[in-house]
């Protein structure tokens, strides 16, 4: 039973989900929030140490749940970080991801399915989609100073990366490249977390640090 | 009496003359000793004043002397020519007499006349044929106002006037005073007079010069036909400045340059224009864009809802199976509404305008879509996609048009494999969907359901094609589309 808190504005949603949640067996729900600011108070009273996982709305009255990852990630790196969007909205998500979130999935999914996504996470996969994997593309397709190699992709990552642009699923990009498709899965959580780690560098050169 | 300067001429007069008057008669009385026969007929010949010859003395350099009516003749046997002196020149009178000539041992000639006698020793004769007469500008005038430079006018010299100071008059004087009234003056303006003009009044005046440089000569001849040197005056008038080569040079460039200018500044207004036009589109894409989202941030929430509570609802109760099914079908058609929203969002979010990103859109939908079922969906699509742009409703109705044709497959074709391709060639996007199902009925020969009539009016409305075509087995719909780039 992993330990989960959810932060979503919506009653009808946050009910929606805590039942769900309670239903699947999987996963303990510790604490549910309407906004970012209640859910920062709770970490900041050390309540949330043995969270795991956190589910967040991106849109959010107040602080938005991205601003809600930026803060919470760098305290707590082990947290894994969904983020709950209404559609596709690839800059919203695209963002979410450069914070340090590590999944996505939409409002509109079906209720197993995003069961099935959390269930996902906790074991290291990270959907992403063909718009998002464009987004990712770009980012790292931009020059930047002192990039370490360790942060630049790999040819294998790179590879995965394109054709998932292309739209193509996990499936078919496994049988394409003969790994399996958990293969298929590390790599793609492996580009999130080099995006992060591109994100914060870029972040704080812009503040002057190195 | 008057003298004939060509031989022709004289010679009729000297017909003339012995048919009237007889001259011949007169010539005889002059039969002397000394006398050749052809000068008889000189009478009219070469310069001789006059015909009546009174007396004929030869003088020691054997030149002739002769008195006549008209005063004294010399004739230069060397250069056969005549010299005539009259009263004017100092003689007792134009006429003289018979007998009355004489040629004294000294050499000195005595002639007679009628009021009185002349003599002369020809040795002492300075005759102007050897000294030059001089020649001077003696006044300009400049539009009728005197010039005056200095009193002594030097030779040579150059006057420059303003282009509206054209208007000049000279008067000339030729230095010998020997005989005054027998001196000639000629002149020429080079570059306005084509041809020396010989002057009697020795003066001249020219009107409206034109712009230019001009060279006065002037030449004065004395009573013995003895021309000078030349006087020079050098003219220029100046061209007023807009006549000036730099100045039409100046009008041309600055003709050129304004030329240059308009159309940069013509050029400049399109690409503003242009400019403006695309901000509009931008600012019309930008604002549809909004109010899409902005709708299906209301709707989909609302219908999320909606899925979610029936959803809720199947799990929870346990009553009947009837109930369930409708609940189900809610959240389905639910869900579904939010999807067909998200697909209108992304048509026209103007980032998604290139046929990469309707290709990869589409193969994630639709693998998606129809992965619960069985049938087994196979997409390809180029590796390589050119850089085509297509507009939001081309992109829309593309992916409608695929997601609708995928789907008649899966609801009515009973097949078991379904193959979406793209082939794009030249200009043109052509994509097939073939199934291994049951295909058309017979009795459908040109669509007719409301879901192939949409397809149909879909395609139109982007300017493509769309036909339906009966495989050996099963159906090949095929829909095109020509894009410019």
């Amino acid at each position: 039973m992993t330990p989960i808190v959810i932060i979503e504005d919506d009653e009808k949603i946050r009910n929606y989900l805590g039942a769900l949640l309670a239903g699947s067996g999987e996963f303990n729900l510790k604490a549910s929030f309407i906004s970012t600011e209640e859910a920062i108070e709770y970490f900041e009273f050390g309540l949330g140490d043995d969270i795991e996982l956190v589910l967040t709305d991106i849109q959010l009255p107040g602080k938005s749940g991205i601003d809600l990852i930026s803060w919470l990630k760098p305290r707590r790196p082990d947290i894994q970080f969904m983020v709950l969007s209404v559609y596709d909205d690839a800059d919203k998500v695209f963002k979410a991801l450069q914070a340090g979130a590590t999944g996505y999935v939409l409002k509109n999914t079906s209720s197993n399915k995003l069961i099935e996504s959390l269930i996902d996470l906790r074991k290291g996969g990270s959907p992403m989609s063909s718009q998002i994997a464009r987004k990712v593309v770009m980012a790292f397709q931009e020059q930047q100073p002192y990039v370490d190699g360790k942060e630049s992709l790999s040819d294998r990552e790179n590879e995965v990366l394109s054709w998932l642009s292309k739209g193509y699923s996990y499936q078919e990009i496994a049988d394409r490249l003969f790994i399996s498709i958990d293969t298929v899965r590390t790599h793609i959580r492996n580009l999130y977390e080099k995006l992060h780690v591109r994100n914060k560098k870029e972040a704080l050169r812009k503040t002057g640090f190195r | 009496m008057f003298i004939v300067n060509t031989y022709s001429v004289a010679v009729l007069f000297c017909i003339v003359t012995m048919l009237c008057w007889g001259s011949w008669a007169n010539t005889q009385k002059l039969a002397g000793k000394t006398l050749r026969f052809e000068l008889f007929y000189w009478d009219y010949v070469i310069g001789m004043a006059n015909s009546y010859i009174y007396g004929v003395l030869e003088d020691e350099q054997h030149n002739f002397w002769m008195s006549t009516n008209m005063g004294l003749c010399f004739f230069n046997r060397r250069d056969n020519t005549f010299q005539n002196y009259t009263a004017k020149d100092g003689l007792q009178s134009n006429e003289f007499n018979t007998q009355a000539f004489y040629k004294g041992p000294s050499g000195t000639i005595y002639f007679g006349g009628i009021k009185g006698f002349n003599w002369f020793n020809p040795k002492t004769i300075k005759t102007t044929a050897t000294t030059n007469p001089g020649v001077a500008i003696t006044a300009i005038n400049i539009d009728d106002k005197a010039y005056v430079k200095n009193e002594a006018f030097a030779k040579n010299k150059t006057l420059s006037l303003p282009y509206d100071q054209n208007n000049l008059s000279f008067q000339f004087a030729a230095l010998d005073f020997t005989k005054p009234q027998a001196n000639k003056v000629k002149f020429i303006l080079e570059n306005w007079d084509k041809k020396w003009v010989t002057s009697v009044d020795k003066n001249v005046r020219y009107t409206h010069l034109l712009p230019g440089n001009y060279l006065l000569k002037v030449k004065a001849a004395n009573s013995d036909g003895v021309w000078s040197t030349e006087e020079r005056l050098t003219i220029i008038v100046n061209a007023p400045f807009w006549k000036k080569t730099w100045f039409y040079i100046a009008c041309g460039i600055s003709f050129l340059a304004g030329i240059i200018y308009i159309t940069y500044i013509v050029s400049q207004q399109k690409i503003k224009k242009r400019i403006r036009q695309l901000e509009k589109q931008h600012a019309i894409d930008a604002e549809r864009n909004r109010i899409s989202r902005d709708m299906h941030d209301e709707i989909g929430s609302g219908l999320t809802h909606i899925a979610l509570l029936s959803e809720l609802i199947q799990t929870q109760q346990k009553t009947d199976v009837a109930i369930k099914t409708d609940l189900g079908s809610i959240s389905v058609a639910a869900r579904k509404l939010v999807e067909s929203m998200s697909e209108i969002i992304w048509a026209l979010n103007p980032q998604n305008d290139s046929l990469e990103n309707l290709l990869s859109y589409l193969r994630e939908q639709m693998q998606q879509h129809f992965e619960p079922f069985e049938l087994s969906l196979k997409i390809v699509f180029p590796d390589d996609v050119p850089p085509v742009k297509l507009s939001n409703e081309q992109r829309r109705n593309l992916y409608l048009v695929t997601k609708e044709a995928l789907n008649n497959v899966m609801k009515h074709s009973r097949a078991q494999i379904v193959n979406l391709v793209l082939e794009i060639e030249m200009n043109q996007l052509i994509f097939r969907v073939c199934d291994d199902g049951v295909g058309l009925p017979d009795t459908v020969s040109r669509p007719t359901g409301n879901g192939l009539k949409n397809m149909r009016k879909r395609m139109e409305d982007i300017g493509g094609t769309i036909e339906w075509i009966r495989q050996k087995k099963g159906v090949k719909v095929v829909y095109t589309l020509k894009f410019d780039n």
